[in-house]
């Protein structure tokens, strides 16, 4: 069974990332890991494209917000979209829907992006 | 309708997936409403999280370091999760302010919030030696 999957696609110097699966506390480290190398090439924007992750944890929740926090402090937008209706409501119960970009699809999200 | 599920995990972080895969069956057995398993799945995930990340002070692993239940009856979606690890009980946290600014907002102390923002009952107790949750959802009154 395949349990986090993060890929990542490029136009130009913006990054769109996939995930698919889950993010929990024992997927969390791969997902930081993951998003980290993306950073250190140089990326204008980042767009985290959520319609394949089916759940989300309070691990998972920790590392967008360091990444937000960096994006953030470097001056990037930080996009996310297409959340599914059970990872919006784990958004909303810890308040992540005011502090974060939220777009309900991706070309909306590069619309965000590139503002 | 009263089909009860029972999990012994070690205490390691791989194990949290198979908090998922009873979860899931549980509730698909049962028939529950798909924000109710998000729901009993997450508490569930965060308790047992938080134990095996702060609970006990080696890295020994103990085979029956935790305990989950999940019980059904007519109104409520109950859970009972016990560990052997040190005494915390998750009522004593002040409540997390979740309007803070991206800038102000500290990284971590969510799971503590997740379970009470999502349970519509959290009790705890420290009984022979282990953490004790109760963890109880009513099944009507959310659409």
């Amino acid at each position: 069974m395949e349990y986090l999957s993060v890929t990542h696609e490029r136009e130009g110097a913006l990054a769109i990332v996939h995930l698919r699966g889950r993010i929990d506390s024992a997927t969390a480290s791969e997902f930081e890991t993951q998003l980290g190398t993306l950073f250190a090439d140089p990326l204008d924007a980042l767009i985290i494209e959520m319609t394949e992750l089916d759940y989300i944890s309070s691990a998972g929740l920790r590392v967008l917000l360091v990444v937000a926090k960096r994006a953030k402090a470097e001056g990037r937008p930080l996009v996310l979209c297409n959340l599914a209706p059970g990872i919006q409501e784990v958004f909303d119960v810890s308040g992540f829907t005011a502090i974060f970009n939220i777009a309900t699809t991706r070309a909306e999200a590069v619309a965000h992006a590139r503002n | 309708m009263t089909q009860s599920c029972k999990l012994v995990l070690q205490n390691m972080l791989e194990e949290i997936p198979r908090i998922t895969e009873m979860v899931e069956y549980f509730c698909e057995t049962n028939r529950l409403a798909p924000h109710l398993a998000m729901r009993l799945r997450l508490a569930l995930d965060e308790k047992a999280t938080n134990a095996i990340s702060h609970g006990f002070m080696s890295d020994a692993v103990h085979d029956d370091a935790i305990h989950l239940q999940t019980m059904l009856d007519d109104r409520m979606v109950s859970a009972i999760i016990e560990d052997r690890g040190r005494p915390f009980d998750p009522l004593s946290l002040p409540p997390a302010d979740i309007t803070l600014a991206l800038e102000t907002r500290e990284i971590g102390g969510q799971g503590v919030h997740l379970v009470r923002a999502t349970m519509d009952e959290v009790r705890y107790k420290r009984l022979r030696g282990k953490n004790r949750v109760e963890l109880r959802i009513r099944r009507v009154t959310e659409a």
